[in-house]
């Protein structure tokens, strides 16, 4: 794989930062020859760092406690009780989303490679539009605390609940691995501990930490520690913000130009094409990721999960606005990092430190603060470190909270359970739930150990494009379609999962190249990376097939209870 | 009554302080509207809250029955004042177009076969395992009637048009980015190019769409559903 094809694998986002060349790399066990840092200066960090990720630590659990003393019914757990302000829903929603891969991983990309990082944040912002229009409002209105709610309201429970369970794990768990082995590499890295063993327990304590959060304090600690952490990040950021600007005496054509500079590319860095230049396979492919980014927002279950924690569905849109405004706002100042940390640190420093251009900010912060050694240079540094692990703890709670909604209220409770059976308490539910959350935590924590190795683009691409494929069409079938029926549903699902899983497998990430996870056999014939330009055509269509196949008719009552409720809000829970 | 009293930039519930009061009561008022129309049986747990408050609704009707302000505002702080002014979607030949077509595809209701159909035709087999209601019957006849299509007829010319708009753009954006660099090098001011000036107006029209989509629908449908909303919980009691 080349440099080029290795960098546009990702939805980058998460992916960069989690990318096999940040967990494989010698560049990372060896971060003292990055040659900006002095021994001391390391030492320094080190210790205040740490110092301050114990601080986060200690609020996260405090905030946990407190809000599991007052949490028990499942409304509480799944939802958390349903009373959040959109303004503490958009902030939280936010903090779902910005990955500390967002934080450190785009801004890098802008660093290295200027105007070809920029696209990435478009994508992922542009995304929240299908969130806001078409999704958040309906969905909480129809549903009660998972994807599948809103399926099963119209369809027969069993089957469709089982495939949109199904894939809503598929898709958590995948993000999950590759938030979580990207969490060990990067608190290794900010803290300096560069074995492989410091990078297991790295993962073994952040996975620990997620399932105390989510165990104890289900959706309402989730959603605090959400806040907290988008609070956090967006001033962080801001901060940062406003010290590269205060540099430039607020001139921003100037920052542009010594950005330009500082890459050793000139002119061309602010140009397209620096990253996704090359072969018409790999434009196509960088097409295929935006549609996967742009189209899998709408369909990720820890960001559809967060609308229920509103009370109505107009709270729900005032969330999603709120959302759009910081994602915004975020990603228009990670630009403005990305071009200081291009011009101030310089591409070839930030390189050096880590090839994937992931260390930008905390490089950054420490030119800003004062320079490396300086006492300025290593408050800012250990502050950006701590935001970016509150980052971390954040999204893995997020994501483990979806997913063992997902198991626990669709998969245990309802799908596999005989229809005659008695349907299980709300409390026996939620004790499976909590339980669900050990298990798939302790899953996530065994694979994140043994996918260290692994090329984490790949992972967060699965979870983007499935989310795309499986639960977007199904849910946009769903919401519009008169006539889409269990079979529909059903298919629509399992046929957007099933090729985006099997083309990946046979796509260059697995096999092929030398950056591929299985060497030395090469069964790709896929030539694309991600998957999403021919999996999301196909969930679309077999919705459709399953639909106009299917011998059953649409249940019209049940049409018009779902339009009803989904538009006006009426019977909603 | 324009259903705005301030602009407020950190959230219309926290800066309206009576309305923002009635939110902490809000999920045991949210559950006595909730439950009537409940139609499996599946979710028994939480019908015992509702009866002591039963002659509540009555009185808190008019005000908010969500439990939230009607007076929310976008967060954007936006002058929305000359809202009845249309979006500018509404009445755009593309829009009239778009919402045509969509019509002309099967997701309309086609209310009356539908209906006649489902009363003397052989008998739908319904997946709930309750006997097809009178909710069932309730939803139809709301879904039918005038108000409930003038309020999907609202959304669907706002959302509909605004997708196809918004994804069209952002997909010729991505595909000029890996298409026509030369295009996109073009220097328009100082360091800007064509591809930053494009790339920063994606920010631009995102905002733009949220704020004017939240307008739309503050303006066109929330009131309407809100009413709607009622009604037919009132019906299905």
């Amino acid at each position: 794989m080349t440099p080029s094809a290795a960098l546009l694998n990702a939805p980058p986002l998460h992916a960069r930062l989690l990318n096999a060349r940040l967990l494989n790399a010698p560049l990372l066990e060896a971060p003292s020859s990055t040659a900006r840092f002095t021994a001391a200066a390391v030492d320094g960090h080190r210790n205040l760092a740490t110092g301050l990720f114990v601080v986060v630590v200690l609020v996260t659990l405090g905030i946990t406690f407190w809000a599991g003393r007052r949490s028990r019914a499942a409304e509480d757990f799944y939802a958390g009780g349903r009373d959040f302000s959109p303004l503490q829903n958009g902030f939280a929603i936010s903090g779902d989303y910005m990955s500390a891969a967002s934080f450190l991983g785009v801004t890098g990309l802008i660093a290295l490679y200027g105007y070809d990082g920029l696209l990435y944040t478009i994508g992922f912002l542009v995304a929240w539009l299908v969130v806001l229009m078409l999704v958040a409002e309906l969905v909480r209105n129809c549903g009660r605390y998972t994807l599948a709610d809103v399926l099963a309201q119209r369809m027969r429970q069993r089957p469709v609940r089982a495939a949109a369970g199904v894939s809503s794990v598929v898709v958590s768990l995948f993000y999950l691995l590759a938030q979580m082995v990207g969490a060990g590499s990067l608190v290794s890295l900010l803290l300096g501990l560069h074995s492989g063993q410091a990078r297991a327990w790295a993962i073994v304590g952040v996975g620990a930490l997620m399932v105390v959060y989510v165990t104890v304090g289900g959706m309402k600690a989730t959603t605090w520690i959400q806040i907290v952490k988008c609070v956090l990040l967006i001033s962080g950021t801001a901060v940062l913000c406003v010290l590269v600007l205060v540099r430039f005496h607020g001139d921003l054509g100037s920052l542009m130009r010594s950005a330009a500079a500082g890459s050793g590319y000139g002119d061309r860095y602010l140009a397209p094409g620096l990253k996704y230049g090359g072969s018409a396979t790999n434009r196509l492919d960088f097409v295929s990721l935006g549609l996967a980014l742009v189209l899998g927002t709408g369909g990720l279950p820890h960001i559809l999960g967060r609308f229920y924690t509103v009370p109505t569905a107009r709270a729900a849109r005032r969330s999603a606005m709120w959302a759009i405004g910081l994602v915004g706002s975020f990603y228009l100042m990670t630009i403005v990092l990305g071009l200081g940390a291009a011009a101030l640190v310089g591409a070839s420093a930030v390189k050096a430190s880590n090839a994937a251009g992931n260390t930008a900010v905390p490089l950054l912060s420490e030119v800003l603060g004062g320079g490396a050694g300086s006492n300025g240079g290593a408050v800012l540094f250990a502050v950006t470190s701590a935001v970016a692990f509150a980052t971390i703890l954040a999204v893995v709670a997020g994501l483990t909270l979806a997913s063992s909604a997902s198991f626990a209220h669709d998969l245990w409770a309802r799908a596999f359970r005989h229809p005659d059976e008695e349907p299980p308490t709300e409390h026996e539910e939620v004790v499976v739930a909590r339980i669900a959350a050990v298990v798939i935590g302790a899953v996530a924590i065994v694979l994140s150990l043994y996918a260290q190795k692994l090329n984490v683009a790949f992972l967060v691409g699965i979870s983007f494009a499935v989310a795309a494929s499986a639960n977007l069409p199904a849910l946009l079938f769903n919401l519009f379609w008169r006539r889409f029926t269990t079979r529909g549903a059903t298919w629509a699902i399992y046929g957007g999962l099933v090729p985006a899983l099997v083309l990946v497998v046979f796509s260059p990430v697995v096999s092929g190249t030398p950056a591929s996870i299985v060497t030395g056999v090469d069964f790709h014939w896929f030539p694309l990376e991600n998957p999403g330009i021919v999996s999301i055509p196909c969930g679309f269509f077999f919705g459709w097939l399953g639909t106009v196949s299917s011998r059953e008719r649409a249940d019209p009552d049940a049409y018009a209870e779902l339009e009803v409720r989904s538009l006006t809000g009426a019977g909603a829970v | 009554m324009r259903h705005r009293e301030r602009t407020d930039t950190v959230g219309g519930d926290a800066a309206a302080p009576p309305a923002g009061r009635v939110e902490e009561g809000a999920p045991e008022r949210f559950d006595w509207w909730a439950a009537p129309a409940r139609r499996g049986a599946s979710e028994p747990s939480r019908t015992e809250s509702l009866q002591p408050e039963s002659s509540e609704p009555e009185s808190s009707q008019p005000e908010s029955p969500y439990g939230e302000p009607l007076q929310a505002e976008p967060p954007y702080g936006v002058q929305a004042d000359s809202a009845e002014g249309g979006t500018p979607f509404a009445d755009s030949p593309l829009t009239v177009a778009v919402a045509e077509w969509v019509s002309g595809l099967s997701v309309e209701p086609e209310p009356e076969p539908e209906e006649a159909s489902g009363a003397a035709g052989p008998v739908q087999e319904r997946y709930s395992s309750a006997p097809p209601t009178a909710a069932a019957e309730v939803y139809r006849h709301v879904q039918a009637g005038e108000e409930f299509q003038e309020i999907r007829r609202e959304y669907r010319r706002f959302v509909f048009p605004a997708c196809v708009a918004f994804l069209t753009w952002y997909l010729l954006y991505i595909v000029a980015a890996v298409t026509l660099p030369g295009l996109m090098g073009r220097q328009v001011a100082g360091p800007l190019n064509v591809a930053w000036l494009l790339g920063l107006l994606q920010f631009a029209s995102t905002f733009l769409i949220t704020v004017l989509y939240a307008r739309h629908a503050r303006d066109r449908r929330d009131r309407a559903a809100l009413g709607l909303r009622w009604e037919t919980q009132d019906r299905l009691r």
